[in-house]
């Protein structure tokens, strides 16, 4: 794996001041961004949030504010039950896009039992990817109807 | 074209000109659409509003082009008109990034941009279509000079991780080879009579001498290494045509293999370029898009109330009344009232605020969803694109995550530094970056580009690279319909004395032609009604 940018790119970028966020564990220049043009790739529900949904809700889930706002998901009493969550990365709301297309039902599983169980949240993880895949019929039923 | 001449009334053309002479060239320009010219643009020509009443206030929401451009209208129809704009300038998503600039990102990080003066990156519109008619119309009348922007360049790259073993291959040689060996494939089973039941022998005849032309194939019908096919693919590097004496004569090149060519998938490319809306020649404005924005600014500036962030929108019979608070927190917010209100702020934060319209119109503000893209500028000490691999401007394309390298269609041939656009990231991987931070945005960038520009590693000088999800008065990049139908119109129609506008509310989301043409009909429907209520 080619590395050869990342010395001079500390020293100019080390100052404290740039990244007021802490830093993602990503690796920098790292080819594998868990992703395709067409979907994410990996299975693990803290992998996935970090690299789906980290970008606006936060790395801990604190959300971020100014026009508009990216809701915290930390201590977020909404995520008791899976069928909220669900709903929000199938069919997206206002400026939360629909990960339906990039993510299957074992993905989505994955991350909603993230979410309950972390970042503040510790409720069950209630949902597995039959569950999805029955919410995902019936979600683009009611679009359809 | 394809109607015969007629010697006894004068041509269309003829008419034209007298009419263009007669009248003004707007006239010239509605006799061309009566007349049948295809004008690939519902824009008339400048919006001509006769009969506003009097002492009519209008309340325009956001400063983008959307929103100045329905200020400098309805204003020179004789409104009184007032905008808020969110940040502390003026263009909106129309935005050029120079030395010294600095980028305020929801999440907390700041990148500084540190270009040399002079350089700049387009973070968001970068390229104009010849038809996009209002856009021109309003760079004309404004003063803003234009310059070509390379879109296609046939010594730019295609560039796959898999084909080729990773390294870059010219655009032009993929395409004329494919081209040629599509229709070498063509004429020999043509020419073996297959497709006898579809063509005459007369049409059969005429295909295959234009696909030998088309192709650039020798009599035997097939594409290969000659001096004919070089003429259009190019010659070999130690062997294009010279001077005098040594190494002078030309040499063919070889082709690369159609397996190849079909194996690197280039095929999914090759019609990026030649989309009605990237057809050359394009053009952007010298100095930056956002010298478009500035030309607006010079006319509105003075309606404009920067740092004001609308939170509210409440709505009687007879007037609309805005509160908003100063965005950065610090100094005082207000409540500005007017008779009408035209809202461009993006559906994306319109949904979150509170406002009066009807349940109709709020379900579908949250049922538009937005694009995402991260764009990335690199500064170069050295146009070695340009030096080092004779590409002027145009597009690189690759299946690697940053997609695309552009190079400066500005300066071409300069010594000075350069910036190009080091990647234009969407679809899954555009959330992969959006969740880095700016250091690591701008390695991954680099580590990649590197694979295709190795001088990368001896040049880099700075850069900054964008998520327009994390752009705080944004929040996204552009609106994404599926299916516009019955929300569609009901997002671009009045509501009670409301009317949206923007790149959402038109068929070319993404552009800002599209924002212009918006903006034009909420001003039509505005003052429609204004008249009509007196
Ligand atoms: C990456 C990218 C590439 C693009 N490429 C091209 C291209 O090549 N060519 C092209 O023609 N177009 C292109 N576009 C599209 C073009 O930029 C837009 O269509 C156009 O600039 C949008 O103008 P607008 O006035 O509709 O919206 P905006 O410019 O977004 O204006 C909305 C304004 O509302 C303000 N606002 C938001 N919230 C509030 C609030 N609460 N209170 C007050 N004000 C608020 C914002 O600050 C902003 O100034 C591109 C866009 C992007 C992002
Ligand atoms: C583009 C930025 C963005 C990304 C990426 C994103 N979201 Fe959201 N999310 C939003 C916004 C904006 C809302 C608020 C929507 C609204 O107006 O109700 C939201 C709301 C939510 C909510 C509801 C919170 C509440 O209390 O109402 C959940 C749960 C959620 N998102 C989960 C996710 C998950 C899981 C992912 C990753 C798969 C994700 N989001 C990715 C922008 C984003």
């Amino acid at each position: 794996m080619m590395r050869f940018l990342i010395a001079p790119l500390l020293l100019v970028f080390a100052l404290p001041s740039l990244a007021q966020e802490d830093n993602s564990q990503v690796d920098a220049g790292r080819r594998d961004l868990g992703s395709t043009t067409e979907k994410f790739t990996d299975e693990d529900g803290a992998e996935l949030y970090r690299r789906a949904c980290s970008g606006c809700h936060g790395p801990e889930g604190k959300g971020a504010y100014g026009a508009g706002r990216y809701p915290a998901l930390a201590d977020n009493p909404r995520l008791g039950h899976a069928r909220f969550p669900v709903n929000l990365i199938l069919e997206g709301n206002g400026a939360m896009p629909s990960f339906a297309d990039w993510l299957d039902d074992a993905q989505v599983a994955a991350i909603v039992s993230f979410l309950q169980t972390n970042l503040g949240n510790d409720y069950d993880a209630d949902v597995s990817a039959e569950d999805v895949k029955r919410m995902r019929a019936k979600f683009a039923d009611l679009k359809e109807g | 074209m394809s109607q015969p001449s007629d010697a006894r009334s004068p041509s269309r053309r003829d008419l034209l000109k007298m009419i263009g002479l007669a009248a003004g060239s707007t006239t010239m320009l509605h006799a061309m659409s009566s007349l049948g010219h295809a004008r690939q643009s519902p824009y008339k020509g400048p919006i001509d509003l006769q009969g506003a009443p009097q002492g009519r206030k209008v309340v325009v929401l956001g400063a983008g082009l959307a929103g100045m451009c329905a200020a400098l209208e309805l204003r020179n129809a004789g409104y009184e008109v007032s905008i808020l704009e969110y940040q502390k300038r003026a263009g909106g998503r129309c935005w050029t990034l120079k030395g010294g600039d600095v980028i305020e990102e929801l999440g907390g990080y700041r990148q500084k941009v540190e270009f040399s003066k002079g350089q700049y990156i387009n973070i968001g519109p970068w390229r104009i279509p010849h038809h996009h008619l209002a856009l021109l119309d309003y760079c004309h009348r404004l003063n803003v000079p234009l310059e070509v922007f390379v879109q296609e360049n046939q010594n730019a790259y295609l560039h796959s991780q898999t084909a080729f073993d990773g390294k870059p291959i010219r655009y032009g040689h993929a395409w004329a080879d494919y081209v040629g060996q599509i229709t070498e494939l063509l004429a020999k089973s043509v020419n073996k009579g297959q497709l006898d039941n579809a063509l005459t022998r007369e049409d059969t005849e005429i295909l295959l001498e234009s696909l030998k032309s088309f192709g650039i194939l020798n009599n035997d019908y097939s594409y290969e290494a000659s001096l004919d096919t070089a003429e259009y693919r190019g010659y070999p590097d130690a062997g294009a045509p010279g001077g005098g004496l040594y190494d002078a004569a030309p040499e063919p090149s070889q082709p690369i293999a159609l397996e190849d060519l079909l194996k690197s998938r280039f095929w999914e490319k090759m019609r990026n370029h030649t989309t009605y809306r990237h057809h050359a020649p394009m053009f952007q404005p010298v100095g930056g898009m956002e010298e478009i924005a500035h030309a607006f600014a010079r006319e509105v500036e003075d309606l404009i109330t920067y740092n004001a962030k609308v939170d509210r929108i409440r709505q009687t019979e007879s007037s609309v009344e805005v509160a908003y608070s100063a965005a950065d927190g610090e100094g005082e917010g207000g409540v500005e009232t007017g008779d009408y209100c035209v809202c461009t702020i993006p559906f994306t934060i319109l949904s979150q605020l509170d406002v009066d319209v009807s349940a109709d119109m709020r379900r579908v503000m949250r049922s538009l969803h937005y694009h995402e893209a991260v764009k990335a500028g690199l500064e170069m000490k050295r146009r070695f694109w340009e030096r080092d691999e004779q590409i002027y401007g145009g597009i690189t394309l690759t299946d690697l995550p940053i997609a695309e390298i552009s190079y400066p269609s500005a300066e071409m041939h300069s010594d000075g530094p350069g910036v190009l656009l080091g990647a234009y990231v969407y679809g899954p991987h555009a959330y992969a970056f959006n969740s880095m931070s700016p250091e690591e945005r701008l390695e991954t960038v680099l580590e990649q580009g590197a694979r295709i520009h190795p001088q990368y590693r001896d040049e880099f000088s700075n850069g900054v690279v964008l998520s327009w999800h994390r752009v705080p008065w944004m929040l996204g990049c552009y609106s994404n319909w599926d299916d516009r139908g019955r929300d569609y119109e009901i997002a671009a129609t009045m509501d009670n004395r409301l009317v949206c506008a923007g790149e959402h509310i038109s068929y070319l989301p993404g552009w800002q032609e599209g924002s212009l043409l918006s903006a034009l009909d909420a001003v039509r429907q505005i003052h429609d009604r204004a008249v009509k209520e007196g």
